[in-house]
């Protein structure tokens, strides 16, 4: 839980993700489709010539309302080969250092968020994207017969 | 056998054989006690022999099989080392190496190598070693001495990583294309097809390099067979067919574990004991047959095998106790059927055994197939016998794909997939069937079978397929597939689907166009199974 953070402002909350994870930042104008897709799963983008999945962050917490914005940020994280694009909409991002966060961080957990900072202007819940993206693994394992 | 294509490996290997023994013996005269050396000689010399015998190079032969015997007296003590023992070793180093000379330019080995022998055995026997009059030689220094083999030896990895910079090449030359398109400037375009030229030339020289004949796979599998049927104490031959068909490396060695599973589900499972056999007048021993052809780009490998066959009652009974509701086993078509053997843990062995039976291995097998854009069919005779149909690609990486659009998404069929692309008035494709040669084939709107919101137009594209073995084993081959348009025929450098998307149904690979658009390939058969069933249940 150390580290700068991203911090994300959705309608329904902020959220951080861990900076070292975070790969780039995209913009486009619309997702190209990928079959098969479901839940909070949106789309598939390239990022330096290799797909990236994409899924809606704030569908992923459960708020489906949001998704109507104008064109799509796509956060691209990657840990270990294992690469995730978090589609942001057109929410505004901005930073956290690390000497910002001391004393500040609980491991409080959700769903998808594996602790909570309590900054000065309210709670910030740190996301799980690793999670996220064994929960987009398996939306996107199709059955065939069960 | 002819081995004749594996003398540039023989002499490769025998090269650095050679080598070994040199400085072994070298260093062994500085120490004449090292056992470590020793036992570093023994393993040269007797891999020697073994390439020498197998390829039926005798003089190399008998020479190694003399020194090993020498090797083994000084290695357990009962000789000490000599320096005559060391020069009689010596000389039919020289004499091996001669003889490699001449398997390289396919002359007679016809060196008399009856005096070295002879000083071989004797030295072994605790008598002096005769230093002469040896054969003629090869000198151990000057030119020959120290040529280089011209095969290289290279870490299959190291072709991997060139690959898939052959791969990144492809997508940067896609991108100057894409550029090329809006370009006035003659020199630019006459550079992108230059680099296109020599892109492909290194592309087709890596490939051609990575290719390796299925009978490298197929070697192993006679002890396979012979081994399980020891342990079940079954009579089982088993006879290949098209084992001179080259696969890539990759391709290959994913096709190992599939093969040994298929194989021992049959030897265990599906191959009667012999007093059965007897009794039901089936041949013996009993025979599994592994077959492969050419189709277009791809390869097909039939394993079929003449035992009893799937027991389609038990597999239904099976798949209930699996959750899947006795309608839909009912409703299946028998190939749908019988690839239920294929869900994890659905075994119809009647016993788990230590070599099947636990419904561990048909999974594995489909996921391996699958995995390299290939499709897995299953037929099967009661009493008669079952046969594993593995269609993949020959080679991994660059294929030739038709890029096709519809309502604004855009994907890749494979080439090698296409029969035929027509452009039709919609109305003509409402009947959900084609005419087509003299038949009706079924057809398939895309953008419906992915569940995406189909825009009204007045003319679509019909894609012919081959799909055979898709939608019934004895059924139709052909089938269509609707989409808005068509554009290129691109070489697309496809990468396998990685997590999260590794288990997609409705595409075998992905690749990234010159303007950055990832773009799925989509698993033909699949797609095309799927949209009949649902429309056979709807």
């Amino acid at each position: 839980m150390e580290g700068d953070k991203l911090i994300i402002t959705l309608a329904s909350g902020r959220f951080a993700l861990d900076t070292k994870t975070v790969a780039g930042i995209i913009e486009q104008e619309r997702l190209p489709f990928l079959p098969g897709r479901s839940g909070f799963v949106s789309g598939i983008v390239s990022f330096r010539n290799e797909p990236v999945t994409v899924i809606d962050l704030s569908g992923a917490l459960g708020d489906f309302t949001e998704t109507a914005g104008e064109g799509h940020k796509i956060i691209i994280l990657n840990a270990k080969g294992r690469p995730l694009g978090i589609d942001i909409g057109s929410s505004q991002v901005s930073f956290m250092w690390d000497e910002e966060l001391k004393g500040r961080t609980t491991g409080e957990k959700g769903l998808y968020t594996s602790g909570r900072i309590y900054a000065a202007e309210g709670p910030i819940d740190i996301i799980d994207w690793q999670a996220l993206f064994n929960e987009t693994t398996r939306l996107l394992t199709t059955e065939d017969h069960v | 056998m002819d081995v004749s294509k594996y003398k540039a490996l023989y002499l490769q290997e025998t090269g650095e054989h050679l080598s070994g023994i040199e400085a072994g013996l070298l260093s062994l005269e500085q120490n004449p006690g090292d056992s470590s050396v020793l036992d570093n000689l023994f393993r040269h010399y007797h891999s020697i022999k073994g390439m020498s015998a197998s390829m039926g190079y005798e003089p190399m032969m008998r020479l190694a099989h003399a020194e090993e015997d020498l090797l083994d007296k000084l290695r357990s003590g009962a000789l000490a080392n000599s320096e005559a023992i060391t020069s009689v070793l010596l000389k039919c180093l020289d004499t091996k190496k001669s003889l490699a000379e001449r398997v390289r330019a396919d002359e007679p080995l016809d060196i008399d190598v009856s005096s070295l022998l002879e000083s071989l055995r004797a030295a072994a026997s605790g008598q002096a070693a005769r230093t002469a009059p040896f054969p003629a030689a090869a000198p151990v220094t000057g030119e020959q001495g120290l040529k280089l083999s011209s095969v290289m030896k290279v870490e299959g990895r190291l072709f991997d990583e060139v690959l898939a910079m052959v791969g990144d090449l492809f997508m940067t030359l896609s991108s100057f294309k894409t550029l090329t398109h809006g370009s006035r400037s003659i020199e630019f375009k006459n550079g992108v097809h230059q680099l296109g030229k020599t892109v492909n030339g290194l592309h087709d020289t890596i490939i051609f390099a990575r290719m390796l004949l299925l009978e490298d796979l197929a070697a192993g599998l006679p002890r396979l067979v012979r081994d399980l049927a020891k342990e079940t104490g079954k009579e089982v031959s088993l006879t290949t067919e098209g084992m001179d068909i080259s696969l890539d490396r990759t391709i290959l060695e994913g096709l190992g574990s599939p093969l040994v599973h298929i194989i021992r589900n049959a030897v265990d499972d599906g191959i009667e004991p012999a007093d059965e056999r007897k009794k039901a007048g089936k041949p013996l021993p009993a025979t599994i047959n592994i077959k492969a052809i050419t189709r277009k780009d791809r390869v097909v490998i039939e394993v079929s095998d003449d035992g009893k066959g799937i027991d389609r009652e038990k597999l239904k009974a099976k798949a209930l106790t699996r959750g899947i509701s006795a309608g839909k086993i009912e409703n299946m078509p028998d190939s749908e059927l019988l690839k239920l053997i294929c869900l994890p843990g659905l075994s119809t062995a009647e016993a788990v055994t230590s070599i099947s039976g636990r419904g561990v291995g048909m999974d594995v097998v489909k996921d391996a197939v699958e995995s390299f854009g290939g499709s897995l069919e299953i037929e099967s005779k009661r009493y008669l016998g079952t046969k594993i149909i593995m269609e993949m690609p020959r080679t991994s990486s660059i294929t030739k794909a038709l890029l096709v659009e519809t309502s604004g998404e855009q994907f890749l069929l494979p080439i090698s997939r296409i029969e035929k692309v027509i452009e039709l008035e919609t109305k003509e494709l409402e009947a959900g069937f084609y005419e087509y040669a003299g038949t009706e084939i079924p057809v398939v709107s895309l953008a419906a079978a992915l569940g995406i919101k189909e825009e009204p137009r007045p003319r679509r594209t019909l894609i012919v397929l081959d799909v055979k073995g898709t939608y019934g084993s004895a059924g139709k081959t052909l089938a269509g597939l609707v989409v808005d348009d068509f554009s290129d025929e691109i070489d697309a450098y496809v990468k396998p689907l990685l997590p999260p998307i590794s288990k997609l149904r409705e595409a075998s690979g992905i690749t990234v166009l010159g303007d950055g658009r990832p773009v799925f390939l989509l698993d033909v058969p699949q797609i095309i199974s799927k949209a009949l069933k649902g429309a056979k249940i709807s």
